[in-house]
């Protein structure tokens, strides 16, 4: 446990940071594209379609990781945050504002796929269901995180309002997340993916899920990765100019 | 060549349109890490000519 806590410390410090990160990074890289490209020729060209949803079904394999994203990537911003709020570490810091831009790109692509794939299925692109509006807010909370970064130079005082901005905006993360179990009235069906064998998915459509689960996952590790490297780099810009300058 | 029956224009365009939004941000990404990249040597060989 102690060497564990000493190598997560050695990650917050940014040169450490920045040499790990050069190592893994290829690494990442190269899995993201193979097991990416595997989830998704699967699902799309391999799998039958389904009895009631025909071949709609096979949006499932970009909708349900980027739906999945969207809100593990807030929640990940929001521990980031909380990191850097009790600890100040200006790598959390980084990382969350790093993040942020890939879950938005995440959670607009889940709200375009859920919509297309709703129009044959449910009839309508948009429903006012606890989890579709819930989803909404949280792509506002992405927007306005964004726009505070976008609009302000660098600074504490700035990290701790996006921190804050993203406390609050976590109540929706959770509501996208168990909207569906504990409210019983709107339109969208339970999860996909569930521990309960009987509720889940059939294993045609499960597997390469799970595998394009997995692509999405390490895509965003890859460019998370990049994003907070050239963040740090920015940062050390911004301090040789500011000793250069004098 | 591309057909998947009854829904083919939907799965099409969900796919097609995440790959867009998808590339922005790998775009972007990669744009970003090149500049600073860039800054970064310029930077240095700023600093060591004025030694």
């Amino acid at each position: 446990m102690i060497k564990f806590r000493k190598n997560i410390l050695e990650f917050a410090n940014p040169n450490n940071f920045l040499s790990i990160a050069n190592k893994i990074i290829p690494f990442f890289l190269i899995l993201t594209i193979i097991i990416l490209s595997l989830g998704l020729v699967w699902g799309l060209f391999f799998t039958p379609e389904d009895y009631r949803q025909g071949s709609s079904v096979k949006i499932i394999f970009i909708h349900v990781p980027t739906a999945f994203l969207a809100i593990n990537i807030y929640f990940m911003m929001l521990l980031a945050s909380i990191i850097w709020l009790i600890r100040r570490h200006h790598v959390s810091l980084i990382a969350a504002k790093s993040a942020a831009l890939i879950g938005l790109i995440m959670t607009l692509s889940a709200i375009l796929t859920g919509a297309i794939w709703g129009k044959p299925i449910w009839g309508t692109y948009w429903a006012w269901d606890p989890r579709l509006t819930s989803f909404a807010i949280l792509l506002m909370f992405y927007l306005g995180y964004l726009s505070i970064w976008q609009t302000m130079k660098f600074s504490d005082k700035i990290g701790d309002l996006s921190s804050w901005l993203c406390i609050v905006g976590s109540i929706f993360a959770l509501l996208s997340r168990y909207a569906v179990f504990f409210w019983d009235q709107g339109l969208h069906q339970g999860p996909s993916l569930s521990l309960d064998k009987e509720e889940n998915i059939d294993n045609v459509f499960y597997f390469p899920l799970i595998i394009c689960i997995i692509g999405f996952v390490l895509l965003f590790l890859t460019l998370l990765l990049i994003r907070i490297k050239t963040e740090i780099q920015k940062r050390k810009i911004n301090i040789l100019l500011n000793a250069r300058d004098g | 060549m591309l057909d998947f029956g009854k829904y083919t224009f939907e799965v099409l365009i969900s796919y097609a349109g995440t790959f867009s939004l998808v590339s922005i941000v790998i775009v972007s990404t990669y744009l970003d890490a090149k500049k600073v990249k860039r800054d970064l040597k310029n930077l240095n060989t700023d600093n060591l000519n004025d030694k």
